[in-house]
């Protein structure tokens, strides 16, 4: 029933992932402050424009946007702007986010995906793309919403059990355009090997989860 | 019954938003027939969202909270006019009508092909096509990857059988003679990277018409 479910349906090789060791790269450094509780906030700006809340949220993401994009390769000043646009988003579409289809994090981060793709192809084709699928959902049950916290935290734990090379090959597919061309260059490894290890990262994303249920 | 679905990569890179454009597209039709891949999309942007609150914060300008506050009763009171341009719309939908209505051409054997987007900075273009019941493609291969959704009827190929809703994903190099399953006629939403490679005579002299 969990949507990571599905992941790995494809892979030939599962049941191969060897269980174990758990890995830094996913977790946050120490002395960063704790995430903010993005589910709430977005719903206060929902319900009475909340400009602290904003605020607030601002603080947080504006420069973990910005570096997310700097690490996909953009100029400071034009991610910058995006993480900028991206919030000014989630304040007038704050009324759509439905907590028990996402994660604040993933909603935002899904904000900034398609200004990022509008922006590159100077289409208008992402907006589309996002009123479409949420346009075309039947509103899930209200306590969905408990539902999908904790699947977030299931996947975010999972996420940081993963070996320490699988872990790697996931974070560097959504940093690079050409994920597997860039990534096998990044690492020096062969393409069927990153194509492999994000196969058996994303099956074991999906039995971490289902034995979790 | 939809049997053929995206690769759990390229569900992966559709959440990152680092697969192409133009296939990008194509995979969405599917998203929209599609729960369960909808839902791997959705645990994708989940992963999105955990790197972003994993990411080391970057330092912003002095003032850019303060810009961001300033413009939150304009960005209120003045939808940006980009969002208001009307976008390829790609939704069931608009497809039907774009099936119905849209400017066919008929390029020849029993092919019609209705080009969408012209090629992209990425050396992609997206195309509807349509061929009659039983009729088959000139052979070729690609020097690009392909992403094709079904929208009606069905079509073969080496690789396995297509029905509508079904994605076939042709890697660099896939060669192969598509052909439309007898009975009703096949309609696909493709985006193609790169050129196809006309293997016959008969496909080389239909190559300029196609333009792929």
């Amino acid at each position: 029933m969990y949507a990571v479910a599905k992941l790995g349906r494809h892979d030939e090789a599962r049941g191969a992932v060897v269980i174990g060791f758990p890995v830094r790269a996913m977790n946050r450094p120490k002395g960063q402050a704790d995430a903010v509780d993005a589910a709430a906030l977005i719903r206060a700006i929902a319900a009475r424009h909340d400009r602290a809340a904003f605020a607030a949220l601002f603080t947080y993401y504006a420069p973990r946007l910005k570096a997310y994009m700097v690490r996909r390769g953009a100029a400071p000043e034009l991610a910058e702007e995006l993480a900028q646009e991206t919030l000014l988003v989630v304040w007038r579409k704050a009324g759509q986010f439905d907590a028990a289809r996402a994660s604040g994090a993933a909603w935002i981060f899904a904000i900034l995906r398609n200004l990022h793709i509008d922006q590159v192809r100077r289409m208008r084709l992402a907006l589309a793309d996002a009123a479409r699928t949420v346009e075309a959902e039947a509103p899930p049950p209200a306590d969905a919403a408990i539902e999908t916290a904790r699947r977030t935290a299931r996947l975010r734990a999972a996420l940081a059990a993963l070996p320490a090379e699988q872990a790697e090959v996931v974070r560097l597919s959504f940093f690079d355009d050409r994920p597997h061309a860039e990534i096998e260059r990044h690492l020096g490894i062969p393409l069927g090997t990153v194509k492999s290890r994000l196969r058996l990262a994303m099956a074991r994303l999906r039995n971490l989860l289902e034995s979790d249920a | 019954m939809i049997s053929h679905h995206p690769a759990d990569t390229t569900l992966l890179s559709t959440a990152s938003g680092t697969l192409l454009p133009l296939h990008r597209e194509v995979v969405a039709v599917h998203l929209a027939r599609c729960a369960d891949c909808r839902a791997a999309v959705e645990a994708g942007e989940e992963i999105g969202g955990a790197l972003l609150d994993a990411m080391p914060p970057a330092a912003l300008g002095d003032k850019a909270l303060a810009a961001a506050l300033a413009r939150l009763d304009e960005a209120a009171a003045h939808p940006r006019a980009s969002q208001t341009e009307a976008p390829l719309d790609l939704s069931p939908k608009a497809l039907e009508r774009l099936i119905e209505t849209g400017p066919w051409r008929a390029v020849g054997l029993g092919i019609k092909l209705m080009p969408l987007v012209p090629r992209d900075a990425t050396g992609t273009r997206l195309d509807l096509i349509r061929v009659a019941g039983g009729t088959a493609l000139p052979r070729h291969d690609h020097t690009g990857p392909e992403m094709t959704c079904v929208l009606r009827g069905g079509y073969a190929d080496a690789t396995g059988q297509y029905n509508a809703g079904d994605v076939a994903e042709g890697n660099v190099g896939l060669d192969h003679q598509p052909r439309a399953l007898a009975g009703a006629e096949c309609i696909c939403l493709i985006a193609t990277t790169g050129r196809l490679r006309a293997k016959s005579l008969i496909a080389r002299l239909l190559q300029p018409i196609f333009g792929i």
